[in-house]
């Protein structure tokens, strides 16, 4: 029994994007599909700042399926297709049992992070690049971030906190105190988007 | 069979990339292999099978050289991870963003490829392209060259490179260091044309001054950090988790920029500064400490240039002119010459004598000395000040727009010392750039804030040290060495100071200056008038548009390569992952058939295989001892370079004069000697306004905006242009705008504008925002010219170089923007 939560260090993330792509790559994910991106706190467009009184001012929030504690998605799923894995406490979503109807997409707050596939995934390239066990991604079904459960179900961390060039990003269970993410969060000051909800996100921002 | 042409293909992308199914209408029109399967969305299912990794790395020489893990699956790369590295080395793992794209580059729709001839009878440029056998392109290649060689010499033939993928085989670096091109170069004397850019930064203060940095995990041994002339969030990503370490203890972070980067957004404090008056700030800083005694004496005068005594010509006093013979001190390593010792004369204070450097007791840095003959000598220091007195503090405030109080302010933060500076190259893009290395030189040597831990003058992109010997490179000597931008002025002399260079052939390999490099749309006249132009690349850039022959190379996964340069405490090898895709051959394979159908294949007889050639670098009499073979390197493990047995790398400094921190040159000598004269300024700290972009010139009237650009974050030169992963996070160039800037102009978010001046525009979206400043503009770099809705950022920028050094000037230029009401379809 695990409660895999992370942990992202927005006084050191800079917006790169690495996480991002290598996100992209493990999971073989669809042309214009992102599992997680980064969004930018400041002004109206990405990289750039909000101005008050004359002060600058811009962060950055990576942000994926937030694994949420009390997820809204679960409780709106008709058929059990996203649920919580007890195992792990990830909220996964099971291509098979999914029916399209989007419900979860409607109760998520978090916009974005959820996708569709209305129409047959499409790829730049000609073959699946990423990791050979990543499942393949379908038609009318919502799809999302899995912890790259293909990997953490062999003991490796998720691509995303693979390498992190800002070591802003940190893995593991929350309920573990050695932890690297306990350990990370420990003594921060940490926010969690939209607490307002309700839904405990698994994904703590530091700041 | 006349193929359509790849720039129909990419303009197709342009729009594509815009809609989320972009790439595959790019793949699809190009009518290539496997151009079915992407053109549906389908995908080969994944297969069980067997996977097979790879050491490799990025050529793409952002300067980081990140070391890849390459797996591959069904005979192809299919995952890029950084590699681990060894315990205690884990700060220099690597990989970024544009990293995590590799298969998408290598598998890119944009790849040329097989050899390409221009469609007789089309313009250059013109994109129409028939499709020729490599006998046919080498047989063409020989001819022109043949002929070239017979009517011209040597020097007929060019060959112009950047600073794209670094590597012996393969590689250019300074346009001819690797077996493929050094051997051919320097066996028939060719031309060489090489690369301006960051040359301001190059030949004043790494090459002339010998200064580089600590490696970049000693921030946190520093007080101050300074991100002055660059931007590690975006341009060197992988030492931004140091300058985290550094600000967790609390060291605080300054932004000197005209951008607010995100760096900036993470700083203490952020100083906007005009484009290109930076140098008269260092001066004003200069000044402030010197008037105010805030000079760290002790300092300067143990280990900086300051309380050598200079004569009226210039030149240090020298214990020879009071008759003591000079001595020789060991070999310069870089030019087998013997160094002659004459050691510099001081003033020594206690006993007010003039005598040899090393026997004072306490030496003067300031002041006019006599000697016993009633000669009287200024100090270095004294020299230097007395020629920037103009430069106060107030005088750099109206020059930069720096408020006075913050130049105070900063100057009192430098004079406590520990200051880390993290910027480069942003400095160095002005016609004027390259005197700010003197300057930032002047200002370290008065705080003590070079040579120590925790003070920097420069990051350090490279601290560590590759094993290599360049000789086995050269076959004779080259015929003559062109800096790239003055192609035009060569064609239209013939000469290169007094070397004819009559042009018949151009041959570009490693780089794309026509979309690179400034001064695009002069190059672009340039390149017509050459007879023959032959590009090699592994994607249709915009440079091989402007060819007649088009030669596909393949990506670094598809050949060996070892590069020398050691950002990380390990040696750069590149496996093998795949074979060459499509027809590609790589450049030494190409060189090798050239040679062949020229009879000159005696230059690469010494290496049947690729391999041999990597031996002679690392086996070289002068490396061997080292210990490391080329099979330890082809075996893909991390090899640790044993001239880097640690991982954290300080800067040496000492008392002798070769060691000493310098801000002053005493024979100041161009980047290329052709008897030009040079002004007796370059000496010196010294400040001179930008060619163009300067606030006071009278062209604002017409064109009121300064340009200003950086090396964005999805981009390494244009490599990335078309790579389909970073298009949907940045699916097109911007032009950043200041937002009163474009509300005077009646542009809004999201608008087209048109960017212009007397030399050309660009059409492209802008990006309203308060992240520039007002009266400046920022182009974007790296985008290729299918990407814009017309004309190229470059075509604002001009090649306009000081011949001191040579210099690309990107960011020197003015220029108006206007909403483009044209159509965008």
């Amino acid at each position: 029994m695990a409660r895999y939560g992370m942990a992202i260090d927005t006084k050191r993330c800079v917006g790169c994007n690495a996480c991002t792509l290598a996100c992209k790559q493990a999971n073989n994910v669809p042309d214009g599909v992102f599992w997680t991106r980064v969004l930018t706190d400041g002004g109206d467009m990405p990289d750039t700042p909000a101005s008050k009184d004359e002060k600058l001012s811009m962060r950055y929030f990576a942000m994926g399926c937030q694994h949420c504690e009390n997820p809204a998605c679960v409780k709106v799923c008709p058929v059990g297709a996203t649920y919580k894995d007890p195992e792990t406490g990830i909220v996964r979503q099971d291509y098979d049992k999914c029916i399209g109807c989007r419900m979860c997409m409607s109760a998520c707050p978090y916009t974005g992070v959820r996708s569709f596939n209305w129409e047959e995934p499409k790829y730049s390239l000609a073959h699946a690049v990423g990791d050979a066990d990543a499942p393949e991604h379908q038609k009318h079904v919502v799809e999302k971030c899995t912890f790259c459960y293909q990997r953490i179900s062999k003991g490796e961390t998720p691509a995303c906190m693979d390498l992190c060039p800002a070591r802003a990003r940190h893995w593991g269970d929350l309920d573990d105190p050695n932890s690297d993410v306990s350990r990370a969060i420990a003594g921060r000051s940490y926010e969690h988007l939209l607490d307002e909800k309700g839904t405990k996100p698994g994904v703590y921002y530091l700041v | 069979m006349t193929v359509e042409s790849h720039q129909a293909s990419t303009k197709l992308t342009r729009r594509g990339f815009l809609k989320a199914t972009g790439a595959a209408v790019g793949v699809a029109a190009l009518g290539g292999a496997g151009a079915t399967l992407a053109g549906t969305g389908m995908q080969t299912a994944h297969a069980e099978a067997a996977e097979q990794t790879f050491h490799s790395g990025c050529r793409g020489n952002c300067g980081s050289k990140c070391h890849q893990k390459v797996t591959v699956r069904d005979g192809k790369v299919v995952k890029v991870q950084a590699m681990d590295y060894p315990d205690g080395d884990e700060g220099w793992r690597r990989l970024c963003v544009k990293g995590q794209t590799q298969p998408q580059r290598q598998y890119d729709p944009d790849r040329v490829q097989y050899p390409m001839k221009r469609v007789e009878g089309t313009e250059r440029g013109a994109g129409q392209w028939e499709r020729i056998s490599w006998d046919e392109a080498i047989g063409l290649i020989a001819q022109n060259m043949g002929a070239a060689l017979q009517t011209g010499g040597g020097t007929s033939i060019g060959f112009m490179s950047s600073y794209a993928s670094y590597g012996v085989l393969n590689g250019a670096t300074g346009g001819y260091m690797s077996f493929a091109y050094g051997r051919f170069i320097t066996a028939a004397g060719c031309t060489v044309l090489g690369a301006c850019s960051d040359y301001a930064q190059m030949h004043v203060q790494m090459l002339g001054f010998g200064q580089n940095g600590n490696s970049a995990d000693d921030v946190v041994n520093s007080k101050t950090m300074i991100a002055w002339g660059g931007r590690p969030d975006e341009s060197d990503v992988h030492i931004w988790h140091y300058v985290c370490d550094a600000k967790e203890k609390g060291i605080p972070l300054i932004t000197i920029d005209p951008q607010f980067s995100s760096t900036a957004a993470h700083s203490d404090w952020y100083i906007p500064i005009r484009p290109g008056t930076d140098g008269a700030l260092m001066l004003g800083l200069v000044n402030y400490i010197a008037a105010n005694q805030l000079e760290d004496a002790d300092y300067m005068r143990a280990y900086t240039q300051a309380p050598f005594l200079v004569k009226d010509d210039g030149t240090f006093l020298r214990m020879s002119a009071f008759g003591v013979e000079p001595v020789q001190g060991g070999i310069n390593p870089m030019t087998g010459q013997p160094i002659i010792i004459d050691t510099p004369a001081v003033f020594d204070e206690a006993d007010g004598t003039i005598k040899a450097l090393g026997t004072e007791q306490q030496a003067a840095i300031l002041g006019t000395h006599a000697g016993a003959d009633g000669t009287s000598y200024k100090t270095c220091y004294q020299e230097c000040l007395d020629n920037i007195t103009e430069y106060t503090t107030a005088r750099a405030s109206e020059i930069t727009g720096v408020p006075e109080e913050d130049i105070v302010k900063l100057a009192e933060i430098y004079a406590q010392g520990g200051v880390w500076n993290l910027g480069y190259q942003g400095l160095g893009h002005h016609v004027n750039s390259h005197h700010n290395y003197k300057n930032l030189a002047l200002l370290h040597a008065q705080t003590a804030n070079y040579g120590l831990p925790g003070t920097a003058i420069v990051r350090n992109t490279s601290p560590f040290t590759g094993i290599s010997n360049y000789m086995p490179f050269m076959y004779g000597r080259m015929g003559a060495n062109v800096p790239s931008m003055a192609l035009p002025d060569v064609l239209e002399t013939k000469m290169w100071g007094q070397t004819p260079v009559d042009l018949q052939v151009l041959w570009v390999m490693n780089g794309n200056p026509l979309c690179c490099e400034s001064g695009r749309l002069e190059m672009i006249e340039a390149f017509k008038k050459v007879p023959f132009v032959v590009t090699a690349d592994v994607s249709m850039t915009d440079t091989a548009m402007y060819s007649d022959l088009v030669l596909p190379v393949p990506h670094v996964y598809e050949t060996e390569d070892y590069d020398s340069g050691c950002p990380t405490p390990y040696l750069m090898y590149f496996q093998k992952c795949v074979d060459p895709l499509f027809e590609s051959k790589s450049d030494i394979d190409i060189m090798r058939l050239v040679a062949a159908a020229l009879q000159m294949d005696a230059i690469y007889a010494d290496g049947p295989t690729d391999g041999d050639f990597i031996k002679q670098i690392v086996e070289a009499e002068t490396t061997k001892q080292m210990g490391v073979t080329y099979d330890m390197l082809a075996s893909g493990e991390m090899v640790r370079s044993p001239l880097s047995p640690v991982s954290h790398v300080e800067m040496k400094i000492g008392n002798s004069e070769g060691e000493r921190l310098k801000f002053y040159m005493e024979t100041p000598t161009p980047r290329i000697v052709i008897g030009q004269e040079v002004a007796d300024y370059e000496k010196r700290p010294y400040f001179m306004l930008a060619n163009e972009a300067y606030w006071d010139n009278p062209l604002r009237s017409q064109y009121p905006l300064l340009g200003c650009s950086e090396h964005a974050k999805y981009h390494v030169h244009s490599q990335t242009a078309f790579t389909p992963w970073l298009r949907e996070l940045e699916p097109e160039p911007v032009l950043k705008l200041n937002s009163q800037d474009a509300a005077d102009r009646g542009i809004s978010q999201g608008d087209y504008v048109r960017a212009y001046n007397d030399r050309g525009d660009v059409v492209l979206r802008v990006l309203v925002t308060d992240g520039i400043m007002p009266g400046v503009v920022g182009i974007p770099h790296g985008f290729r010219e299918d990407q814009y809705v017309s004309g190229h950022a470059q075509n604002l920028t001009s090649r306009v170089m000081n011949d001191f050094c040579y210099n690309n000037s990107y960011y020197d230029f003015l220029c108006e923007v206007e909403r483009y009401e044209g159509s965008v379809e």
